[in-house]
């Protein structure tokens, strides 16, 4: 028997500085403490069958780390809700669990929300406007990406799709930003924020969120659960 | 200073930023206002390779079990993070907490080996703690250490202000006693380390005087307070089946050297290998029961969720029910799909239908340790191993379908030739052709030649020997180089320069002590990392302080010369160590007191006769 099963997990910020690789591990052993039927790759060396959206980079906190299971039984979604969210180390909790069958594979989202907070020392609001308006212009942003040892420039305008300025709070204004997020191609807020940077030396975030992630496709919006 | 808003915008820019943010599965908090000592459990090396030490799990969860006392953990900041912490003025720090190290009580170092050293006094000064003992307040935290090298205490003998010789699980509730009796009363440190020095296991150097000969050589090492003993006995834990033994562990993030559940099987090793510390210092052997191992996995298992328990001892093949254990381990976890592994096992015919249990869960490499390449030298170190048992479990080995497999060599073990060094080669070269008669091929075999550089420790039948000088250790790995030039044998070895300074620390006395201030001053740390080790300011320090470091590591010691080990005693006879020191120039074996007679190693008048299974002495 085969099911699988798709989870919505938060990130919090006793947990921000975790990475990826971290987080697939310490679900894991969360799963393997609640004793669900977790279904193995078969071979030497036997894997829990797990798929997850997009990483994040570290020291950012997220509403919406999805990620898919394969199970050898059926459960109850509330009761596989239950004994897992008990089982969750500091900073990590379950928002949601659902069937994975008739939903988007993860692999297909390509768009996240997030909120930067973002403190802008003796700029003004206005400056910031500016900033973000000849920012989103632009048809051109080349930032270097390392990888592999090597060091390659990148356009990331394509990729900026929107970015609204929210609330303002003791100085410190919330940025909502749209930008790409998966296998075509995407950009994380730490570097937008760089970009924005040049405009406003003084800028600097104080907080990153990833608030949503979907499939974006011809204007409509499709979310994994 | 809030270090936690400082925390904020540093750990985004630093490498592994789960090194320092805290925060796992199963840690510990506490109320500070509420407990009566707060310690913090140092471990002179990142996270990592910390988090990855039994020792310092048991003792932080043990002490968090009392309800007056908070254990917290910190490690040496991996170097990005301490030039940031330098850079902020963040002192060093707690993990649980954040507290900065000079607001804890106690600070207890956690002294795994010799090349740590450095690092020790890197954290002392990261925390603001004053480098020597005698410079410290009462308003200073009081600076413990425990661990194997505390066996030849000397080399920190100015910088620790107490040691805790042996295992430390009973010793260091008692120091908790003490310290929450002395607070109530004067609350100096002078009383608590009086007091302290009266508990036995524990040693405190600055009770002890130390008197030269004229040669350099130590004359001996005397009490300078009525009441203490001239030797410090080890404390060891009699009932080893009902000591405490952690279940819910702490989970780190980070993928760790040793990310599993740790399971101690046994202590102490009676094997006898004449160069190996462990083996000696660690007597007598305990076990703990089947029926108490099997539950205690289960509940770690529970607990943590890991994936893979390994079992722990100092030579697993050598647990007395091991067949049992390991059949009601792989039945209880084979559906969950939690491995088994073993490391140190001695592969035989036996082990290697264990092996095959095994890898019905989980596949992991072959690791053999002969340790010297021919049966003359092995009989010299008391290994007791042939060439027929290895190419024997090599060829099982093989048969069962195993193609990678590590030989684990020693060289400059006393007495050794290029005919021993040749050995080590033929018998590499003896396994490829061993694959070769089983598989018809080399086809997708992989042999591993790794050889360290022996180093003489204290307490051993080889205390009294000289390492080969460093010219020679570099001679002796090229010459193996040559070798084992094979496609399918690689060769790896032990940086030279770390043996030679592990054999001068690991013998040293007291003079060493000015000696790790100066190499500290020159920026020496992290000597165990290749890519930050460096030689050169070592032997600087060494030539400022006018220490001749060939003096620890070259020289032979005469049978009558004092140790400045010898202020502790590990309950191992010196007439035992020398008589097994003659019979290895001999290349004469002593088979295992737990198979033979007893051969007189003294641990059996430790403590007036204690539970030890040998009977009749030599």
């Amino acid at each position: 028997m085969r099911v699988k099963v798709r989870m919505r997990i938060r990130k919090k910020e006793e947990a921000k500085y975790i990475s990826h690789l971290d987080l697939m591990r310490a679900l894991e052993r969360a799963m393997r403490r609640a004793k669900l039927p977790l279904k193995f790759t078969e071979g030497f060396n036997p894997r829990p069958k797990l798929t997850f959206t997009p990483a994040i980079p570290v020291g950012i906190t997220s509403d919406v780390e999805y990620m898919d299971v394969e199970f050898t039984k059926q459960l109850s979604m509330d009761e596989i809700f239950s004994r897992l969210n008990s089982v969750l180390p500091p900073g990590i909790s379950l928002v949601k669990v659902d069937t994975a069958e008739g939903k988007i594979p993860l692999s297909a989202v390509n768009r996240a929300l997030y909120t930067v907070v973002v403190d802008i020392g003796n700029a003004t609001r206005e400056v910031l406007e500016k900033a973000i308006e000849k920012l989103l212009s632009r048809s051109e942003i080349n930032i270097e990406k390392k990888s592999k040892g090597k060091v390659k420039f990148v356009n990331i305008a394509p990729w900026i799709y929107d970015i609204k300025i929210g609330q303002i709070e003791d100085g410190k204004i919330e940025l909502k930003m749209e930008l790409a997020a998966g296998q075509q191609g995407s950009v994380t807020p730490p570097a937008v924020v760089n970009a924005l940077q040049e405009y406003i030396p003084s800028l600097s975030v104080r907080r990153i969120n990833r608030d949503e992630i979907f499939l974006f496709d011809n204007g409509k919006r499709i979310d994994p659960i | 200073m809030d270090i936690n808003k400082i925390l904020e915008e540093i750990l985004p820019k630093v490498s592994k930023p789960t090194r320092y943010s805290g925060n796992e599965l199963n840690i510990i908090k506490k109320d500070k206002r509420k407990i009566k000592v707060h310690i913090a459990l140092a471990f002179p090396d990142v996270y990592e390779v910390g988090m990855s030490h039994l020792g310092l799990r048991i003792l932080y969860h043990l002490l968090n079990e009392q309800e007056n006392v908070y254990a917290e953990r910190v490690f040496a900041p991996w170097v990005d993070m301490e030039d940031m912490m330098r850079e902020k003025g963040i002192p060093l720090f707690s993990l649980e907490s954040k507290t900065p190290l000079s607001e804890f009580n106690i600070i207890g170092f956690s002294l795994q080996y010799e090349m740590s050293y450095s690092n020790v006094l890197n954290m002392l000064e990261l925390a603001g703690i004053p480098i020597f003992s005698s410079e410290r307040k009462d308003s200073d935290p009081i600076v413990i250490a425990g661990g194997p090298c505390v066996y030849n205490p000397e080399p920190l003998a100015e910088i620790i202000d107490l040691f805790v010789i042996g295992e430390a699980e009973e010793a260091i509730l008692e120091l908790v006693d003490l310290y929450i009796d002395c607070k109530e009363s004067s609350g100096s440190r002078k009383e608590f380390l009086e007091r302290a020095a009266q508990i036995p296991g524990v040693y405190v150097p600055a009770f002890y005087s130390v008197h030269y000969n004229e040669d350099g050589t130590v004359k001996e090492i005397v009490p300078t307070k009525a009441g203490l003993p001239e030797k410090v006995k080890k404390r060891f834990i009699k009932d080893l089946d009902n000591v405490y033994y952690p279940t819910r562990i702490i989970v780190p993030y980070m993928d760790i050297v040793h990310d599993r559940a740790v399971l101690e099987i046994f202590r102490g090793c009676s094997r006898g290998c004449r160069f190996c510390q462990a083996g000696m210092i660690y007597r007598p052997v305990r076990e703990k029961s089947v029926e108490k191992l099997v539950n205690i996995a289960r509940e770690m298992i529970e607990a943590t969720g890991y994936e893979e328990i390994s079992l722990a001892s100092l030579s697993t093949s050598d647990y007395s029910d091991l067949k049992k254990l390991i059949e009601i381990l792989t039945d209880e976890f084979r559906e969950s799909r939690v491995g088994l592994s073993l490391p140190s096992l001695r592969i035989d015919s036996f082990t290697l239908d264990i092996a095959r249990r095994i890898m019905e869960i989980k596949k992991s490499g072959l690791t053999f340790a002969p340790e010297a390449g021919t049966q003359r030298l092995r009989d010299v170190i008391n290994k007791g191993v042939t060439e027929e048992d290895l190419l024997n479990s090599v060829r099982g080995a093989f048969e069962a379908g195993w193609n990678t497999v590590k030989l684990y060599f020693m060289i400059g073990l006393p007495t050794e030739s290029y005919e021993d060094l040749e050995g080590i080669a033929e018998l590499a070269h003896k396994v490829v052709d061993m694959y070769r008669q089983v598989k018809g091929s080399t086809k997708g075999l992989r042999v591993t030649v790794s050889t360290s550089t022996f180093v003489p420790k204290p307490f051993t039948p080889f205390q009294w020997e000289a390492q080969i000088p460093l010219e020679e250790i570099e001679e002796r790995q090229k010459f193996l180089k040559k070798k084992l030039k094979n496609p399918h044998i690689s060769y790896n070895w032990h940086d030279g320069r770390l043996s030679f300074l592990e054999a001068v620390f690991s013998r040293g006395d007291r003079k060493l002590n000015l000696v790790l201030k100066k190499a500290r001053e020159k920026g020496c740390r992290f000597d165990s990392w290749s890519d930050i080790f460096s030689f050169s300011k070592w032997m600087e320090a060494f030539s400022e302080i006018g220490i001749d470091p060939k003096f620890y590591a070259n020289r032979p010691r005469s049978e009558n010369e004092f140790f400045p080990w010898e202020v502790i005693d590990p309950g191992i006879d010196r007439k035992f160590l020398l008589r097994e020191l003659k019979k290895a120039k001999k290349a004469e074996p002593t088979p295992d007191c737990r198979f033979d007679r007893c051969h007189g190693c003294g641990i059996m008048k430790l403590e007036g006769g204690i539970a030890c299974e040998g009977k009749n002495e030599d």
